[in-house]
């Protein structure tokens, strides 16, 4: 039983090292070393580093003013608030592109840095601003009423008090969002809009499948690892997002302050009019399907259900693991901020090198998104069955139940219902994928999101909004498929 | 008998030390004010806390080394003795069967056991879905189905009502009686079990501790 919930770690490292023999084992052919270090090298990692350097930064002053009013006091209905703000973070890259595109390309370009920097400020200032609210909300209240005996002015009670907690927030959040920025493709493949904003996800991308030079794609791939890595190690230090502590004393949400309300329609207005544009577009004109975008569908739907098992089994298996070393704890969320397309493309390499890759295409993209998926979905299957073995392990030692026992007794009927909609939420994180998809499949492969892709890059705009809905139809349909069954686990007990 | 000679042991910088014997079928309480080690001398009982000095005999065994569940002892604590999640059946067959797989003649004493306490009419129930008091009838049908021939009560009854309390006691104490049971009971109302207790062990402080008979 024990190895059993090791097999997750194990599934990760067994990944980790494929990928890196078979980025050693690259077909050799290409020109010497030293020629792929050019000045047009310098210029992708150069843009790489700073539009996730300027997307970060924007985000997280952005963010902040919107958390602090949100914070400062609770109001009714901030769960739907919350529940947007949730959205924008699960919901498909493409949708926000598409979004971007049909909604500002009448006020910008926006297939340049500036798009790109939008299309990543749309996916990344909701979750920076919820990270800060959260942050806020856990200031005690008990604090707050002390400043209020001591006297202290509304703004040197936030100074005193709300201050240090959003600064310990700053590092984590912008880092963060600098990694996944980082590591972006689907935006900037889809809005670099050419050579001159390309980042080192894209370039790996177009030396494997434009220039078939693995080489190239395997010295990109290693330069944007070890940048990250060391991003990583330089600014990550250990931080705690301590989502389990509470507000000491609940305060009763009340109708929203003027503020609150102004900063709350500012930002439904902004997240929602790109979505509406989308809307707007999609139904310019009647849809015409086809036989290979019924095949895409299809495709879609089996490698969603594929990764989004495979996902909810490796997270099910790692939350019945009691060892919670960093190391470890590290490793669950690597492959969340490590870069994918590094991974995609050492896997790829090995496939090829086996001479079964594109035999094993559907195969190495749920492998693929569901460990990306996995970190996501871990974290609530880990705390229920932490809270259960806290309850219940001095009684299960009492009745000498064994490690089986306990995992079909206890451990598995606390993870049981919240599977459902583990299920659905990795399905939605998977659903979605271009970039995995787009590098492994060849190219007859067809998947929803590549075509999005492709109706894009013929601008066909009309046909690309009307498939992005479908892609966020999809969505929808998942995640009310998770409430329901939440809540009818909800009702059986 | 059960026999405590000179245990020590320290948690942060409480030191504790405990010496006490309960003959076979006796009912000890333990009392004393909060912090004095009350709930600790049950986890050193049943091996959960780890001892520097001394040693807790059974029979004229010594139980160090032994796991908690080849000790002598069934266990109520104060809260979290019914795995809430599943039936009331499946609790009890965990007192017969660590893995929940009973043969004929344990579902019989399952069986029994219901009549006994009264909770024949919701086996199938969850647990959670009890109130206070069938919960109570649930963990002692439980613990009389593991058969120990010693229960250790962590005030389990403590977040019930004064009602309740008695009743539980009621049960404790027949069990007692009828099994020959040897109990050990932790409380704050010693006054509500003072009839039934044989002897009493007060926490002075937490090295300090006095057996004495019971009015």
């Amino acid at each position: 039983m024990v190895w059993l919930s090791k097999l997750t770690t194990f599934t990760i490292l067994l990944t980790l090292a494929l990928a890196g023999v078979g980025l050693y084992l690259h077909p050799g052919y290409g020109y010497p070393w030293s020629d792929y270090f050019d000045a047009w090298f310098l210029k992708i990692v150069q843009f790489s580093i700073w539009q996730a350097f300027l997307s970060a930064l924007f985000s997280v002053i952005l963010a902040i003013p919107f958390a602090v009013v949100y914070a400062s006091k609770p109001f009714t209905g901030q769960w739907l608030l919350k529940g947007l703000l949730n959205l924008f973070f699960i919901m498909p890259v493409l949708t926000v592109i598409l979004g971007v595109v049909t909604a500002y390309s009448d006020f910008i370009d926006v297939f340049s840095l500036q798009g790109i920097l939008l299309a990543h400020l749309y996916l990344n200032v909701p979750y920076a601003v919820r990270i800060f609210w959260q942050r806020l909300s856990f200031v005690s209240q008990t604090h707050l009423n002390v400043a209020q005996t001591l006297h202290l002015s509304t703004w040197r009670s936030f100074w005193w008090i709300k201050r240090p907690v959003l600064v310990s927030a700053l590092r984590p959040v912008f880092v963060l969002v600098f990694l996944l920025c980082f590591s972006s493709f689907t935006v900037v493949l889809s809005l670099g809009g050419g050579p001159a904003n390309t980042n080192l996800e894209v370039a790996i991308f177009q030396a494997l499948k434009f220039d078939f030079d693995p080489k190239a794609g395997a010295i990109y791939a290693a330069v944007h690892g070890i940048l990250a890595m060391s991003i990583m190690l330089l600014l990550g230090r250990r931080e705690h997002f301590g989502m389990e502590i509470n507000r000491a004393q609940a305060q009763r949400a009340t109708v929203p302050t003027k503020m609150q309300f102004l900063a709350i329609a500012t930002l439904v207005v902004v997240l929602v009019y790109p979505l509406l544009t989308l809307l707007a577009h999609a139904f310019s004109a009647p849809f015409t399907g086809s036989e290979r975008l019924w095949r895409g569908i299809i495709t879609s739907l089996l490698l969603a259900l594929g990764s989004g098992l495979f996902a909810t089994l490796l997270a099910t298996l790692r939350s019945l693991d009691t060892s919670q070393h960093r190391l470890l704890r590290f490793l669950d969320f690597g492959l969340m901020v490590l870069p994918v397309m590094v991974i995609s493309t050492g896997l790829f390499l090995f496939a090829l090198k086996l001479n079964i890759a594109f035999k094993a295409t559907i195969p190495l993209i749920i492998w693929l998104n569901g460990l990306m998926a996995m970190p996501i979905v871990l974290g609530p299957l880990t705390s229920r069955v932490q809270a259960y073995r806290e309850s219940y392990s001095r009684l299960a030692d009492t009745l000498a139940m064994s490690d089986w026992s306990k995992v079909r007794y206890v451990y598995l009927p606390a993870a049981a219902h919240l599977l459902p909609w583990s299920l659905m939420l990795a399905m939605v994180l998977s659903v979605g994928d271009l970039g995995v998809a787009a590098l492994i499949g060849s190219a007859q492969f067809v998947t929803l999101p590549i075509l999005i892709y492709q109706a894009m890059g013929s601008y066909q705009m009309v046909l690309a909004s009307q498939l992005t809905l479908l892609l966020l139809l999809m969505c929808v349909i998942f995640l009310l498929i998770a409430e329901w069954f939440g809540d009818r686990t909800l009702r059986r007990h | 008998m059960l026999k405590v000679n000179s245990v020590r042991c320290q948690l942060a910088t409480h030191r504790f030390e405990w010496s006490f014997r309960v003959p076979e079928g006796a009912f000890l309480a333990v009392t004393g004010g909060s912090g004095v080690g009350k709930s600790t001398l049950l986890n050193v009982l049943l091996g959960f806390q780890p001892i520097e000095s001394g040693s807790v005999q059974w029979a004229g065994h010594d139980l160090s080394g032994l796991k908690v569940y080849e000790r002598p002892f069934g266990v109520l604590f104060q809260k979290d003795n019914l795995f809430e999640h599943l039936s009331v059946e499946k609790n009890l067959a965990l007192g017969l069967h660590p893995g929940a797989k009973l043969n004929g003649e344990q579902r019989e004493q399952l069986w029994l056991a219901a009549e006994r306490f009264q909770i024949q009419s919701i086996l199938a129930e969850k647990a959670m879905r009890l109130s206070g008091g069938q919960q109570q009838r649930v963990a002692l049908a439980r613990v009389f189905l593991q058969n120990k021939p010693v229960l250790l009560l962590d005030e389990p009854f403590s977040s019930l009502d004064p009602m309740l309390r008695q009743e539980g006691l009621e049960w404790v104490s027949e069990m007692q009686k009828q099994q020959g049971t040897t109990v050990v009971m932790v409380t704050h109302h010693l006054d509500e079990i003072e009839p039934v207790v044989d002897s009493i062990l007060e926490g002075v402080s937490s090295d300090c501790w006095k057996q004495y008979p019971a009015r």
